[in-house]
């Protein structure tokens, strides 16, 4: 009997045609699920590489508005995020962005680019100096973990080399910070 | 003499061409994630305490 798996599958998922991709998907705000033999699925049901390679190209679009378009508390905040990715990579570029939605169901607050080891932080974000040291420390995991092992899957979020490498920048940053490095980046921050 | 300006407007690097050899390139993170994580690895208090004494001590208020 060919049954359809329409009426028992939640909103939130897709089908399962990899592990590697159920990191991401949750990441999505989706979760992969097997689809059991005997069941059509309904084209409107996407599989987890078609969500994400969706997500990819709405990711593309991201808009990097001139320094002299922001806020002057977001423009305060990008310094100091500039400050703090300097101190591991002095060429590193972070930029203050517009970013797409990663999907229907999840905002995007920061971005990291593996294509050219670049951080994107939205706009948002930068309105506040708590959200925007958040948004680096993880972004900053991002960038060492898949420096580190030169291997997209690794770079994820929480898998072991980011989450080691977020600890490490998030000591650097708490180190430095009590020393006074990012004083002068912070006389009008807004934590 | 007026500054010169670029020909073209601003064009980030992503969207330049790049490949990283897999379908994957950027790694979105959602405000929830990010903060979430910050608790999991045990720093938000220990940030949050040291940069808002940096903020005091900045603005010459300590």
């Amino acid at each position: 009997m060919v049954m359809t798996i329409s009426n028992v599958i939640a909103e939130n998922a897709v089908i399962r045609t990899s592990p590697r991709w159920d990191g991401m998907v949750k990441h999505l705000g989706y979760v992969s699920v097997d689809v059991p033999a005997g069941y059509v699925l309904p084209p409107t049901i996407a599989t987890d590489r078609q969500l994400v390679v969706r997500s990819q190209e709405a990711l593309r679009k991201v808009n990097v508005p001139s320094v002299r378009h922001l806020t002057q508390r977001a423009l305060t905040h990008l310094k100091l995020a500039r400050a703090i990715a300097a101190s591991y990579d002095p060429k590193m570029k972070v930029h203050a962005a517009i970013i797409p939605p990663a999907s229907d169901r999840v905002r995007t607050a920061g971005l990291y680019d593996m294509g050219t080891g670049e951080i994107m932080l939205h706009l948002e974000t930068l309105e506040k100096a708590r959200t925007t040291v958040d948004a680096m420390v993880h972004e900053l995991g991002h960038h060492i973990a898949f420096l580190r092992t030169s291997d997209p899957l690794k770079a994820e979020d929480l898998q072991p080399a980011h989450s080691e490498a977020m600890t490490y920048v998030a000591s650097r940053v708490f180190r430095d910070t009590i020393d006074g490095e990012y004083d002068q980046y912070v006389k009008e921050a807004v934590w | 003499m007026p500054k010169k300006q670029p020909l073209y407007p601003h064009i980030p690097r992503s969207h330049r061409k790049t490949d990283t050899g897999t379908e994957l390139r950027f790694l979105p993170d959602s405000p929830d994630e990010i903060s979430y994580t910050t608790k999991t690895i045990g720093y938000d208090v220990k940030l949050a305490q040291a940069f808002q004494q940096a903020i005091v001590r900045a603005k010459g208020l300590a």
